[in-house]
């Protein structure tokens, strides 16, 4: 049997994500891991660790997520308004890149117990359908870099 | 070049993903599949070749008709087009994982009280 979590990606209507992944802890421990900026950085991706976190958790609030840039690549940010909270089962933000307000991403995440574990569904809501193509083909070239990566490090050292 | 990169290359090219969105409607014969287009019935023949050895569609074989149909694997193959994406986002959770894991190695979660036999 497949012990891996079911992890489902799907495009909705013109200008929506969905993605649905199950986690084998409740939704109080999954929302910590999520909202704590402690340890978001443990897990939220990029090749290059971050260089600031900050979330203030609550209806208007906001969060702010950096990367400095390296050699490799410019920095950049994330950030936005913290639109609804109800802990641990569901958070509204809106995400901006690089602080462009112009076409902010709207993501609802909701958390529900199942079993001993949790259902997440998160819905990214893109500006427009061109927004949405920009970010799944920037995720598709990150996918390719992770490739190579993993490639490199199977090569042996010169 | 695995099969995954193949059904890219197929669907990079746009004349070929307009095949395969006529063939999601049902199958077609070559000449069928020509008519929308303005160019030669042997470079269609040419896309959908690509589109066969990436595994996207068949070839039934209907007395002397040739009719080209997408093959069932192909529907999947095509909704997994985000694959690569959605790689990303499994990485991220993986690592989501550890970090639950770890939580729970450094404070065992509280046992429920009652109704335990």
């Amino acid at each position: 049997m497949n012990q891996r979590p079911i992890l489902q990606v799907a495009q909705d209507g013109e200008t929506d994500i969905v993605v649905r992944r199950d986690f084998s802890h409740p939704p109080e421990r999954v929302w910590q891991v999520m909202t704590d900026p402690a340890l978001i950085p443990h897990w939220m991706a990029s090749a290059e660790a971050m260089s600031r976190c900050e979330i203030d958790l609550r209806p208007g609030g906001s969060f702010y997520y950096e990367w400095k840039g390296t050699e490799a690549g410019a920095g950049f940010h994330f950030s936005g308004p913290i639109l609804a909270v109800n802990a641990p089962h569901h958070m509204t933000h809106v995400e901006f890149f690089n602080g462009d307000t112009a076409s902010g991403t709207t993501i609802t995440t909701d958390l529900e117990a199942r079993g001993q574990g949790t259902r997440m569904v998160m819905v990214m809501r893109y500006a427009s359908a061109e927004a949405r193509a920009a970010a799944i083909e920037i995720g598709m070239t990150d996918g390719f870099d992770a490739v190579y990566d993993r490639l490199e490090a199977l090569l042996p050292a010169a | 070049m695995t099969c995954l990169d193949r059904s890219f290359a197929a669907l990079a090219d746009p004349v070929r993903r307009a095949l395969l969105d006529r063939l999601a409607e049902g199958e077609a014969s070559v000449q069928e599949l020509t008519r929308p287009f303005a160019i030669s019935q042997p470079a269609i023949s040419r896309h959908l070749k690509v589109l066969e050895e990436a595994g996207l569609i068949e070839t039934r074989i209907a007395g002397t008709a040739r009719p080209r149909r997408l093959k069932p694997e192909a529907v999947e193959a095509l909704w997994d087009w985000l694959g690569r994406y959605r790689a990303q986002w499994e990485r991220q959770f993986e690592k989501m994982d550890h970090v639950l894991d770890g939580l729970v190695e450094t404070a065992p979660p509280q046992k429920p009280k009652g109704d335990e036999g």
